[in-house]
């Protein structure tokens, strides 16, 4: 038998659950604009009827319903959607920051414009033909110094810039690992709360947003990886290690590296090991940091210490309009302990190898003879570079400086070899040769064979050089380029004039006069010798494809960063459109759940007329 | 979500026009290397040769008002060595009386000291015939009395320059020379060097190098002098050596009107040893003992000044007149060669011309924004901007709310 009041509670619950309806579409209209909100929806379902089968089942037809009750407020997400935004984001947020990070390093070089190092360095060859042409004259000689000074002045301010975007990514790192430290803190922590949720058989609908939301944020930071399989426990991995473990978390920390200028490594904050990371922010701040602007760093750095070198090398053997002759023209600045090259490689107070930058030869030669001797170059990581009797000096030097060894040759405008580093490091590594091209013919070492071979890994082996040598030059050349002294005093000490040697002893000690403007000429030549930096043959050429390789370095991630956001805005389309909140939809429900609501009041306010008839009127 | 999609084309649409208006404003297709890395790289490199020929360009000019300069000082100077010559023909006549030739030799005196003058001419300030040594004056005069004149007269011109060659870049890597050095100009018989000192069993003891006129001659260690002349004369020198049979002195002579200008480099003392040269450097190092001959155009008018104050009409009519021939003609000779280099300095100076035309080209080319496509884009741009935003502001109105009571 059907209780009395069985209509009364049929209409209470349904009261309750489109109550409950109303509110989750208030919550749903409250945060339409909320960053991560997915739309709530409510599942309504009937209550189990009454009927217990058995004997004293009652025997009336049909089962009567219990009304209605709220199952679950679910949230509508699309987790394999959410999987792919996560994959994406990560891909964009690298190219977003690396294209950043590349557009200020051509800021700084500042082309195609007037006020750049090319244009400066145009006008510095420039002066030195004027000077050519007006060796006697003080504005030549001023204009030269001026321009000298200006280069100078743009290389250092060009060191300076790389150098702080360099420290502002660095910067930026640390503020991101205390960033993903803080993230990994908080979905723990979140963790912790959502499985006492779910345990308890509750939906946590706004925990999930938002750990989602954090989880999202980490993904643009590093390459993650999310374990949803164990109901138990969330995981998120970083390159293989898990940085939240359920309620567990592991943090990230900082080690400055000597090895890398004191720049951060990120490291495990539990083991120490390294944070291996693929793409994400973080990686593009690395790559950015380590790779792009050292890159910059070390080609204006190379650029500086070859045009240093050059023009310093033709300067020295002028003579001034004061009759000044074996002055440089640039400051030059060793990191040697010494004039013969000694210096302490592992940084422990005691000098342990020989740092050269280059080594001149003594012999004059033509580049273009038949060498008519047999032998082995050896270079550098062991690479050798055979030549024979037939071989002529040039085409020995293309395979040298196609060998992939850390030095290039050439051969200068007065026919000597010069044989220069061409690492960063900055100094000659290896030199050997079984035969006598490098010892006798160009006379670059004293001895050959393994005996007179020049290494750096041991002191006093400039003994072994037979020509003129630099010493390595000091750190970052192009920080501390300037004027020498002597020329930024006294314009007269600029060698524009040519001089001979009269007394035997190898040093020029004779000008030609002050209307000899030779070496001024010489020195305006050196843009145009073919002295081979990096791939380049000429310093020109060298900081043309400097700007161009930023250039195409920044069009490639401009370009990759529009491709993915694309994606990722076509992506987080989708999800809106299952996620997002539509005022109108919302609205619709608000009038039906309203009329459910509405209509449930009416059906009990019907069962009260009912009791009351049956109670009050039955008298 | 519409209203999103929305904001993000909008703002699509502002970067794009802004970036339109930003080459229209600056007239440049790229402001960063990225916008167009080879481009940019190709802007650098034209830039770059175009100020080279800039370059260029003013070093011709430089070469070319040096050029003219001396034409000019020639010019004139040819003019009064004609005079002279005329005076001279008149002297020789054999009407004139004693006092008659005393007052055209003081003339050409006068005229001689013109002369020297334009030696010395000066380009901006400094010395344009004195080799690359400009500072000072490179013909020095001493002035001693003359009895037949009563009065001080020029005694010796003697040239203090050198011989250096004053370049110019003209294209990269080709120099020419825009000056002729005083010691060629100004000369007038082919010289030569008679060494006293017989250096038939003399042995180079090692290896040397020597400047003859300018030019490197290497001698060997174990070279004698029949090989030390054979050096000589196969280097390009202007110099021919032979050994004296009289006395086996070596023997150096000019092949054209110019000096002799020996200098022991880089510690050898061959030149001294065989008695060419008494010091390492000239000007003014040939050794004392070794006899001399040769004359400059300076010492050609004052033998025929001097014939005239003797009175000596026969020598003043064959000798003298004779070598003022030579001088006239040896500067005849670099007034050509000056024109020749002129001219070819005004060819290359129009091939620039032309060069930097078509590089300016290609240029602009490369870098300028052509204005009637990137207005015609802009205006395309506004046109969808305009629709956009039309369009976002219809489709935000109606909502359900508005129908709602």
């Amino acid at each position: 038998m059907i209780s009395t009041f069985t209509g009364i509670e049929m209409g209470k619950k349904s009261l309750i659950a489109h109550q409950a309806a109303i509110n989750v579409t208030g919550h749903n209209v409250s945060n339409a604009e909320t960053e991560g909100y997915s739309r709530q929806m409510v599942t309504f379902q009937f209550f189990d009827p009454l009927y217990i089968p058995g004997l004293t089942r009652e025997n009336t037809p049909g089962q009567i319903g219990q009304g209605v009750q709220v199952e679950k407020i679910m949230r509508a997400r699309d987790m394999l959607l959410e999987d792919r935004i996560l994959a994406e984001k990560n891909g964009l947020e690298y190219w977003k920051s690396m294209s950043g990070w590349v557009y200020q390093a051509e800021l700084v070089h500042n082309e195609p414009s007037d006020n750049s190092i090319m244009s400066v360095l145009d006008k510095f060859w420039s002066s030195w033909q004027e000077l050519a042409n007006n060796p006697e004259e003080m504005g030549a000689r001023e204009s030269v110094r001026e321009y000298g000074w200006a280069l100078s002045r743009h290389l250092n301010h060009n060191f300076k810039s790389l150098k702080s975007i360099r420290n502002n990514i660095e910067k930026t790192v640390e503020a991101r690992v205390v960033e993903i430290n803080s993230l990994a803190r908080q979905i723990a922590k979140l963790n912790a709360r959502i499985l006492r949720s779910e345990s308890a058989g509750d939906n946590p609908n706004d925990l999930w947003d938002r750990r989602d939301l954090l989880i999202e944020k980490l993904a643009g930071y590093a390459n993650i990886h999310i374990g949803r399989n164990d109901q138990d426990e969330f995981l998120v991995y970083i390159g293989g290690k898990h940085l939240v473990q359920g309620s567990h978390y592991e943090q990230l920390t900082l080690l400055k590296n000597p090895d890398n200028e004191g720049y951060s490594d990120i490291l495990w904050e539990t083991d120490g090991s390294r944070l291996d990371l693929r793409s994400g922010e973080l990686k593009a701040l690395l790559d950015a940091r380590d790779i792009e602007l050292k890159n910059q760093i070390d080609a204006v750095d190379t650029f500086a210490v070859n045009l240093m070198d050059m023009v310093n090398s033709v300067h020295r053997e002028g003579f001034g309009l004061n009759l000044r002759t074996g002055l440089n023209f640039f400051k030059e600045k060793p990191a040697t302990v010494n004039a013969v090259g000694d210096y302490d490689f592992n940084r422990d107070g005691f000098t342990d190898g020989t740092a050269l930058f280059r080594i001149t030869g003594s012999t004059v030669l033509k580049p273009n003879d038949v060498i008519g001797l047999n032998g082995t170059i050896t270079l550098n990581k062991g690479i050798t570079v055979a030549y024979g009797e037939s071989d002529t000096l040039s085409e020995v030097l293309t395979r040298v400086n196609n060998s992939n060894a850390d030095v290039k040759m050439y051969v200068n405008d007065d026919g000597h070899l010069v044989v220069k580093s061409d690492n960063p490091g900055m100094h000659i590594t290896h030199l050997e040769d079984s035969g006598d091209l490098l010892a006798g013919y160009t006379g670059v070492l004293k001895a050959s064979g393994a005996v007179g071979a020049f290494d750096f890994g041991q002191t006093g082996m400039a003994t072994r050089v037979s020509g003129n040598y630099l010493v390595m030059p000091d750190l970052h050349p192009s920080s501390w380029i300037a004027l020498d002294d002597h020329v930024a005093n006294e314009v007269e000490s600029i060698a524009a004039s040519s001089g001979i040697d009269t007394d035997g002893d190898g040093i020029k000690d004779l000008s030609n006069g002050a209307g000899s403007g030779e070496n001024a000429l010489k020195i305006a030549g050196v843009r145009f010798q073919k002295a081979m930096i990096g791939k380049s043959e000429t310093a020109d050429e060298f900081y043309q494809a400097l700007i161009a390789g930023t250039g195409l370095r920044g069009a490639t991630a401009e370009s990759e960063n529009k491709n993915r956001s694309l994606v990722v805005e076509n992506l987080e389309n989708l999800r809106k459109s299952i996620s997002g909140v539509n005022i109108d939809e919302e609205l619709v429900n608000l009038v039906k759940f309203q009329h459910g609501y509405a209509a449930a009041a009416r059906f009990i306010s019907k069962v009260d007329e009912m009791l009351d008839l049956l109670i009050n009127r039955m008298l | 979500m519409m209203g999103d999609n929305l904001i993000s084309i909008n703002r699509k649409n502002s970067e794009k026009m802004l970036n339109a208006q930003n080459s229209i404003a600056t007239g440049l297709k790229h402001r960063m290397p990225r916008e167009g890395p080879v481009e940019v790289s190709h802007t650098i490199a034209y830039k770059r040769a175009l100020f080279e020929l800039g370059q260029y360009e003013k070093n011709i000019d430089d070469g070319l008002s040096r050029i003219n300069m001396a034409e000019g000082a020639l010019t004139s100077g040819t003019e009064i060595l004609q005079r002279i010559r005329e005076l001279g023909v008149q002297g020789a006549n054999g009407i004139y009386t004693a006092g008659d030739r005393a007052k055209i030799a003081t003339e050409i005196d006068e005229l001689l000291r013109e002369l020297v003058t334009i030696a010395n001419t000066k380009f901006k300030g400094k010395a344009l015939f004195g080799g690359t040594d400009t500072l000072e004056d490179p013909f020095r005069v001493k002035t001693a009395f003359s009895k037949a004149a009563g009065r001080d007269v020029i005694d010796t011109v003697e040239y203090y320059g050198d011989l250096g060659k004053q370049k110019r870049e003209i294209a990269q890597g080709d120099t020419l020379a825009v000056n002729v050095p005083g010691n060629e100009l100004f000369w007038a018989e082919n010289s030569s060097l008679f060494s006293s000192v017989d250096a038939r069993n003399y042995v180079v003891s090692a290896d040397s190098k020597v400047l003859i006129n300018g030019v490197p001659v290497v001698f060997k260690a174990g070279d004698n002098i029949e090989m030390i002349v054979n050096r000589i004369n196969n280097a390009p020198v202007p110099v021919r050596a032979s050994v004296n049979r009289m006395n086996g002195g070596i023997i150096l002579e000019t092949s054209s009107a110019r000096d002799i200008w020996v200098q022991d480099v880089e510690g050898s003392s061959v030149m001294q040893d065989i008695g060419v040269v008494s010091g390492p450097n000239p000007p003014k190092n040939l050794s004392p003992t070794a006899r001399f001959f040769g004359g400059t155009l300076f010492d050609m008018v004052i033998r025929l000044r001097d014939s005239l104050y003797m009175n000596d009409s026969e020598d003043t009519g064959s000798r003298a007149l004779g070598g003022m021939d030579l001088a006239i003609e040896n500067i005849l000779k670099y007034r050509t060669d000056l024109g020749a280099k002129s001219s070819r300095l005004q060819i290359v100076k129009s091939r620039i011309t032309q060069d930097k035309t078509s590089i300016e080209d290609i240029l602009s080319k490369n870098e300028d924004v052509d204005i009637t496509e990137a207005v015609t884009k802009l205006k395309m741009l506004e046109v969808a901007h305009r629709a956009a935003l039309g369009v976002t502001a219809r489709v935000i109105q109606p909502t359900l709310l508005d129908f709602l009571r």
